[in-house]
């Protein structure tokens, strides 16, 4: 801060102790003393000096408020467009279906004995009088086919 | 609404501060009608800024808005006086006999026209602190707070300001 900006400004406004002020107004020329008087005639013109009435003031509160208003009142957003929304729930939907048929493969599975079993039929003969059987105990699980007609049993399952 | 309370408490002040600084009637209209709706949405941070009042704050916001909007339009503003004002001859301001003495109403109008001239010669921050200081009577720092700058910005603009003025308003030294 400019000391001789700061030590002015507080010595026009009075705002200097006695001895301050002595010694800074020491230091002045007569005409420089002189400015006290003229700001202080400036500062009671200011001071006098009115701004003009506010013509319509209750109109600046109507404006006002009517301003924050419409801040309050929650812009309508237009609707998104219905295309990608659609597109993606297509792409879920069969997502979830591949995902679905996987899973349940995966818990079915194909056993060795249904392979069996296909291999089976596929060797049968015109008339044939098959029956299947199937049990289960707690360690473990087989199936028994008692083949009346067909002509090959293929020989890894013929000891199960 | 609360807030239209605190409007048509605080409107003529803010009017008068915002007209100090812009020199013009609408624009301080709008000023003081910008500075409303600036100071609803703040509302906010004033609660949390528990140290300063609704007219300190209000007048923080107003004095900034005025600046700001003298900056815009980056003309000095429009200055709502006698043309006469700013062209005449301080000589020639001698005080006839039969004219009024000194100190009545055509002297008191006749200075505040050459002040309001000269007050619109200024830049609007130096326009604020004069104001600030000199009709709001706040003290170095709490105008620093108001314009939002260092104490040592508000003693140069301050001084630099008074200089001015007091050129420009030389000549009536004296006479009245």
């Amino acid at each position: 801060m400019d000391k001789s900006e700061r030590e002015y400004n507080e010595w026009l406004d009075g705002a200097m102790d006695e001895k301050t002020r002595g010694e800074y107004e020491a230091e002045l020329s007569a005409s420089e003393r002189a400015e006290v008087e003229k700001w202080a005639m400036i500062r009671g013109a200011l001071r006098e000096e009115k701004a003009p009435a506010l013509k319509h003031p209750d109109f600046l509160n109507s404006q006002v408020l009517e301003e924050i208003r419409r801040e309050i009142k929650p812009e309508r957003r237009p609707l998104p467009s219905l295309r990608p929304l659609f597109g993606w729930g297509l792409t879920a939907a069969l997502a979830a279906v591949v995902l679905g048929t996987v899973f349940l493969r995966q818990e079915m599975g194909i056993s060795s004995e249904d392979r069996f079993f296909s291999q089976v039929l596929s060797t049968r003969v015109a008339d044939p009088s098959l029956s299947v059987t199937s049990f289960k105990a707690p360690d473990k699980k087989g199936v028994v086919i008692w083949i009346d007609g067909t002509d090959y049993i293929p020989p890894t399952q013929t000891v199960q | 609404m609360a807030f239209d309370e605190l409007i048509t408490r605080h409107r003529e002040k803010m009017h008068m501060i915002a007209w100090q600084i812009v020199r013009n009637e609408e624009d301080a209209l709008d000023v003081v009608q910008d500075a409303f709706v600036r100071a609803w949405r703040s509302l906010p941070k004033l609660k949390i800024e528990s140290t300063t009042s609704f007219p300190a704050w209000m007048r923080r916001i107003v004095t900034n808005a005025a600046i700001d909007l003298c900056r815009r339009r980056q003309a000095r503003p429009q200055v709502e006086i006698e043309d006469q004002a700013l062209k005449i001859d301080a000589a020639s301001h001698t005080t006839p006999a039969a004219m009024e003495a000194p100190g009545t109403s055509v002297d008191r109008e006749f200075l505040r026209n050459r002040i309001a001239a000269a007050m619109a010669a200024l830049s609007p921050e130096h326009r604020a602190v004069i104001m600030l200081k000199e009709i709001e009577d706040l003290s170095y720092d709490e105008i620093a707070r108001t314009v939002g700058c260092s104490l040592g910005t508000v003693m140069s603009r301050l001084f630099y300001a008074r200089k001015k003025l007091q050129s420009l308003l030389d000549d009536l030294h004296g006479q009245i």
